[in-house]
């Protein structure tokens, strides 16, 4: 009864599209019963170290919940799987069952607020006017991406939402803008960590004031943008840079 | 949503309450009132709007230990079981009163069911079965729901997935059913209560005797526990006499059995044609020793007792446990006998009461005929039964006919008994019981201790003649059950004891022996003559109606689970196919019936895919009347 209990269980594990090191971000947990008749009971997934509890799974049905999760180190990380357990029915006796499910996905630095001058004013691209009295955010919409814990809740694109299931930010484009772009290679860096964490803390800033950020890194530049696509491109190349 | 920790407790109590039932009427009063107490106190605290706070752990576990001082003071040789039932029932109190861990959950249903299983050393009685289900559902659902509690103590779910988890524990009882059967059959077990010769029970109280004692209690009490269960075909009430005894010596107050008879003085016996009765004999606590049969028994053949084939009624043999057994009985009056010493049984102690000499001189007169005279005296002299206000003296029997005039059996048989000894007429007591009630239902005659009754044998033409003088009376326990309203609702719970006696009790080691032997011979030699064909028929036919009842339900299950439009459908569907056509994959319902060549089938179809589409396109819901019809239209295709 108890091994039955756990041999129609699926799980598949979702994590959000922004994952920084050293943070907690939620991960969500979708445990679906194959099985045609019997319920599963007293289900207990882990994923990393942390448990969800998941009481009762009727069959052929399927249940979420949320594991806040942490990754310590940027760059690649591969989660296995999740390995359920379960006591049913007197937890005299713990089964287990790893759900083996390899995942690949990318962390990015550790956001870091930094005194350290990262760039000159004088390197950024000469579009737009340097004095930009005025936030980004009244013109069109540029795109539409997941919430950022920190975006101004009154762009939140509710439509979006409500479709997606998931809290949508509009990105909107300046009326006038500047251009950052951030050369990696010429940032003073005694320690690499804390420099990607701060130049990460800075681009995410920037990008999130309508200020369109480039990134250039090992001779390869990116051009400045502020789509969402643009933003995991400069994340993802921070987050793997002296990796490959 | 109800919180997990709540059915918890709601089961956790039924345990409790279980427990406490099977102990009911096994301790002593006192303790289950102490019980009830901290009961109803835990229940207000935990179920109730009374907010009272938890008693401290310290205060509780203190008053555990005091709690079983009497109860360890009390433990001795002869009286083990019942003090620690009563320590254990307080305890299962006190634990009630916590604020319970996981442990005291788990304490709770543990002292339940050591009560339960304290409770068959001593009882064997067929409420356990009531108990035992509740208690093993019970706890089996508490262990469940205590492996959620665990896990997280707030968890609260719906009432449906509460009910659901729940059911888990009827489930896993089920699934236990085989296992539980398997360990019936072969485990080792004893059909009598372990511990039941410890607590032996005493007081006067109206029932069988190996003695009858005259002037010692002045009122007698009615005991109205089980002497045994006779499975046989209802004869006449006149005939109801159970023998148990016979007692000849009399001493002036009391009846016993004839110092040095010998056990064994058999008569040989010319038929054993008779009434055959099966004898489902209770343990008793009177220290008794004898097998009772329908008067009069001529063979007795049993498991335990052997094979008696006698006449003088006396069938030694100590009851402390339930016996099965088999009698047949003659139930005539008369009993032929020869080689009998009949001075034996006309001795009265030198110097017996004159006034009684001289009373059944004059009942006699010249020419009279003793018995039918002192029967008639006794019978009308002013007599009438009683089971209170008894003779206590020295001389009961000459109170009871002279003063008293009232008396119960005893005084009745010992009267006639003397006053034909008084006559020369030889005459005995028998001892046993009278009447009995008849279950149609199971068949058989339901003997209690208030049926405990003595008569009169008189050796009369060379063979005893069965007398009985004691007035069919109203005050007459076993008389006044009869006409009470409780006998039918008793008779009717007692073919429940009556079948968990015989079909659970009795199923003892040498069954188990029997059963064993049964399977190997059927192993060593198994049915290879197929000309048998009676036995394979049956087999074969037994397996086709399992496979068949499988399917059926898996079936009748699989269409259940269907929607009701998916039901008709498929109904369609497959009726369409018994006509020759099968339906394509993404073939539409019109395409479908288009391509039918039989106009009048094609007409039916149509007019069925028209009403279902009607209802089904217009997301209407399928209600049973469009079933009904819809089925009908099907039913005419």
């Amino acid at each position: 009864m108890g091994t039955r209990n756990l041999l129609t269980l699926d799980v598949r594990i979702c994590f959000p599209e922004d994952v920084f090191a050293g943070t907690e971000v939620p991960a969500e947990v979708k445990v679906s019963n194959r099985g045609k008749w019997m319920p599963a009971f007293l289900i207990t997934v882990n994923v990393r170290g942390r448990e969800c509890l998941f009481p009762y799974i009727a069959p052929k049905s399927s249940v979420s919940g949320t594991i806040m999760v942490s990754f310590e180190k940027r760059g690649r990380a591969r989660v296995l799987g999740a390995l359920i357990s379960s006591g049913f029915p007197f937890d005299f006796f713990k089964r287990f069952r790893r759900v083996r499910k390899e995942q690949d996905l990318i962390v990015y630095p550790k956001p870091l607020r930094c005194e350290q001058r990262l760039f000159n004013d004088g390197m950024t691209g000469s579009r737009g006017e340097k004095e930009l009295n005025k936030p980004g955010y009244e013109s069109g919409i540029l795109s539409i991406r997941d919430y950022v814990p920190g975006d101004p809740l009154k762009y939140i694109n509710w439509k979006s939402t409500a479709k997606t299931g998931r809290l949508k930010t509009k990105e909107l484009s300046g009326a006038e803008r500047r251009q950052v772009i951030i050369d990696l290679d010429t940032i003073e860096r005694n320690d690499l960590e804390r420099t990607l964490s701060c130049v990460t803390h800075a681009a995410l800033n920037l990008m999130r004031s309508g200020i369109p950020v480039g990134l250039r890194v090992e001779g390869k530049a990116l051009k400045p943008g502020l789509s969402a696509a643009h933003r995991r491109s400069i994340l993802t190349r921070l987050a793997l840079y002296g990796q490959n | 949503m109800v919180r997990i920790e709540t059915l918890l407790k709601i089961a956790t109590y039924v345990c409790a309450l279980a427990g406490f039932g099977a102990v009911l009427g096994l301790v002593h009063p006192a303790y289950l009132a102490g019980f009830v107490l901290l009961c109803i106190l835990a229940g207000l605290r935990d179920f109730g709007t009374v907010g009272f706070p938890f008693p401290p752990r310290w205060f509780l576990n203190i008053a555990s230990v005091l709690a079983l001082v009497p109860s360890v003071y009390r433990v001795d040789r002869d009286n083990l079981v019942e003090p620690v039932l009563e320590g254990l029932l307080l305890l299962l109190g006190i634990k009630l009163l916590e604020d319970k861990k996981y442990r005291d959950y788990m304490q709770v249903c543990l002292i339940s069911i050591f009560l339960l299983l304290g409770s068959t050393l001593i009882s064997l009685h067929s409420a356990f079965a009531l108990y035992f289900f509740i208690l093993i559902l019970f706890s089996t659902v508490s262990l469940i729901l205590l492996a959620f509690f665990s896990r997280s103590p707030n968890l609260a779910v719906t009432r449906e997935i509460g009910c659901k988890i729940s059911l888990q524990g009827l489930l896993i009882c089920v699934l236990a059913v085989p296992v539980s059967v398997v360990l019936f059959l072969v485990f080792p077990r004893a059909d009598f209560p372990l511990f039941s010769f410890l607590n032996k029970v005493g007081g006067a109280t109206s029932g069988f005797s190996d003695s009858v004692m005259l002037g010692d209690v002045s009122e007698m009490q009615e005991d109205s526990s089980v002497v045994f269960r006779a499975a046989m075909q209802s004869i006449p009430e006149e005939n109801l006499y159970w023998r148990g005894v016979e007692l000849d010596h009399f001493d002036g107050k009391s009846w016993k059995r004839g110092i040095g008879r010998s056990a064994l003085n058999r008569e040989e016996i010319e038929s054993e044609e008779g009434t055959v009765q099966t004898i489902y004999l209770e343990p008793h606590g009177y220290g008794s020793r004898y097998l009772f049969a329908l008067d009069r028994p001529v063979a007795i053949q049993g498991d335990r007792v052997g094979f008696w084939k006698r006449l003088d009624g006396f069938w030694p043999e100590h009851v402390n446990e339930r016996i099965r057994y088999m009698a047949v009985s003659d139930p005539a009056g008369f009993a032929p006998a020869s080689q009998v010493d009949l001075d034996e049984y006309v001795m009265l102690p030198s110097g017996f009461s004159p006034r009684i000499v001289e009373l059944v001189r004059n009942t006699i007169g010249e020419a009279g005929d003793p018995v039918n005279s002192i029967m008639g005296y006794l019978r009308s002299g002013g007599f009438s039964y009683s089971l209170a206000g008894l003779p206590v003296s020295n001389s009961p029997l000459d109170d009871f006919i002279f003063e008293y005039r009232r008396g119960n059996c005893e005084y009745f048989a010992s009267a006639l008994a003397v006053m034909l000894r008084a006559a020369g007429v030889p005459a005995r007591l028998i001892g046993g019981y009278r009447g009995g009630y008849y279950n149609p239902a199971g068949g058989y005659y339901l003997v209690l201790q208030k049926n405990a009754h003595v008569w009169v044998e008189a050796y009369r033409e060379g063979g005893w003649v069965r007398l009985d003088p004691t007035p069919i009376s109203i005050q007459n326990p076993g008389v006044a059950y009869r006409n009470s309203l409780l006998l039918n609702l008793r008779l009717l719970l007692d073919t429940f004891d009556y079948y968990w006696g015989k079909f659970v009790i009795s199923y003892n080691v040498s069954k188990q022996v029997a059963l064993w032997r049964k399977v190997r011979s059927a192993v060593e030699k198994p049915i290879t003559d197929l000309h048998d064909t009676g036995l394979w028929l049956k087999a074969v036919a037994v397996c086709a109606g399992g496979v068949l009842c499988v399917f059926a339900v898996v079936a009748g299950v699989g269409q259940l689970r269907l929607s009701r439009e998916a039901r008709l459908l498929s109904r369609f569907l497959r009726r369409m196919r018994g006509r020759g056509y099968r339906k394509g994959v993404g073939e539409g319902l019109r395409e479908f019936t288009g391509r039918m060549t039989d106009p009048e089938l094609k007409a039916g179809a149509l007019e069925f895919v028209h009403e279902f589409e009607v209802i089904f396109y217009r997301d209407r819901k399928f209600t049973a009347a469009d079933t009904k019809r819809l089925k009908s239209v099907i039913r005419r295709l």
